[in-house]
């Protein structure tokens, strides 16, 4: 079962897809449906109120699981829908898309659900972008962006404290650009690039989540198993990984630009260590060109 | 699968898709487009009307979405053109069947094409 493969829990997470993504809401069920964990980093409409929330998200998850099952090609001998499915057995889904959002999902084992919700954010907008990372991060002092036109690094944008990256829609240079950029974290505090609609298979982050929680919370001998989790060390780690999660975003513009923010809760000398980095990425799109 | 039980998946996935709309943490949100499994991938389009027409598919198909639209194309002429066709009944039109299968075939060898 591909569930076996997953990656011990390692004190450095591992290294973000190339298309990153935008989490923003996270919800881990139990076998019972009880919700034992939901965060939130940003969310910009509640129609229900928690309990309701929890319990719809639940049954939701519950029927596409016997859905998926009933309508799996592979599979001679299908149950009746509505019977529930032991975690491993029948085929079962792992995400799903609207036109807002994506969802992943995994199942344990045991029967411990994890969930997690992507914005398909199209970045068209900066200010609402901007305020939704505002929304993550809050007290965020000082924010920039660069914009780089193809193959140049040219300061075409500037505003007010925001510059633009543009490096164009070839998705082998956003990845090399978000290799480069990967060794800026190690400067700033935060590092966010804003995500590409089309967000990658996040079966890893889940896998990831997972070990996190069996390390803080299942070995924890003070934790009862179905109530909901308040362990600290798990919501440290959690809110770490999603930073670094949420740090490494690309997104596609109306144009077919990519926009990278870049935030840092100095306002330090940051701009010179961008144009380092934006001459260098230029030097590269320079050679990847050539 | 009996009828019976393509009439209980389809309910289902109404509902699914509908509830996927309502728990959306922004507006605007028009339901499930696309449904990844393990072993097969379903695509759905949602007409202006509300009628719903999914398809599933081996993993990591491309393309699906216009041979939706064009499925949609089809049922417009076919089904809904047809005099005798009742609103809300199972499909029995057999230029429909003829048209539905061409156009898979269609779509199968231009993927192989591809």
């Amino acid at each position: 079962m591909q569930f076996f493969g997953g990656s011990e829990i390692s004190p450095s997470p591992p290294v973000p897809t190339a298309s990153g993504n935008n989490a923003h809401m996270m919800y881990v069920f139990n076998r019972n449906g009880v919700c034992l964990l939901y965060r939130e980093w940003n969310r910009l409409l509640h129609t229900l109120n928690a309990q309701q929330d929890h319990k719809l998200m639940f049954g939701l998850l519950f029927s596409l699981k016997s859905l998926t099952a009933k309508m799996d090609p592979t599979n001679a001998e299908k149950g009746n829908l509505g019977v529930p499915q032991l975690s491993g057995q029948g085929c079962s889904f792992h995400s799903f898309r609207t036109n807002t959002y994506k969802l992943s999902f995994m199942e344990s084992p045991s029967g411990i659900k994890v969930v997690q919700w992507n914005f398909l954010d199209l970045g068209h907008a900066l200010p609402s972008t901007s305020g939704i990372v505002d929304l993550a991060y809050g007290g965020i002092t000082y924010m920039e962006m660069i914009f780089v036109s193809n193959e140049q690094a040219v300061l075409t944008q500037h505003r007010k404290e925001c510059i633009f990256v543009d490096l164009g829609s070839d998705f082998i240079l956003q990845f090399i650009v978000v290799v480069w950029l990967v060794d800026l974290i190690e400067e700033f505090d935060h590092i966010i690039l804003v995500t590409h609609p089309r967000t990658g298979d996040l079966r890893e982050s889940l896998k990831y989540i997972y070990n996190l929680y069996v390390e803080y919370v299942v070995k924890n001998p003070l934790y009862a198993p179905g109530t909901p989790i308040r362990s600290e060390l798990f919501n440290t780690s959690l809110d770490q990984y999603s930073i670094l999660i949420l740090g490494h975003k690309s997104t596609i513009s109306s144009d077919g630009g990519l926009f990278i923010f870049l935030l840092s809760r100095h306002p330090a000398p940051i701009k010179n260590v961008l144009c380092r980095y934006v001459l260098l990425i230029s030097e590269l799109c320079a050679h990847y060109f050539s | 699968m009996d009828t019976n039980d393509s009439l209980r998946v389809a309910s289902l996935w109404h509902s699914m898709h509908a509830i996927s709309q309502q728990l959306s943490p922004t507006t605007g949100c028009s339901g499930i487009e696309l449904l990844e499994a393990d072993t097969f991938d379903l695509h759905c389009f949602q007409s202006l009307t509300g009628t719903k027409f999914f398809v599933v598919c081996e993993p990591g198909t491309q393309h699906m979405e216009s041979l939706l639209k064009v499925i949609y194309e089809l049922y417009t002429d076919y089904v809904l053109k047809n005099p005798f066709y009742e609103m809300e009944m199972p499909i029995r039109c057999e230029l429909f069947d003829i048209n539905l299968s061409q156009a898979v075939q269609k779509d199968r060898v231009a993927m192989l094409g591809r």
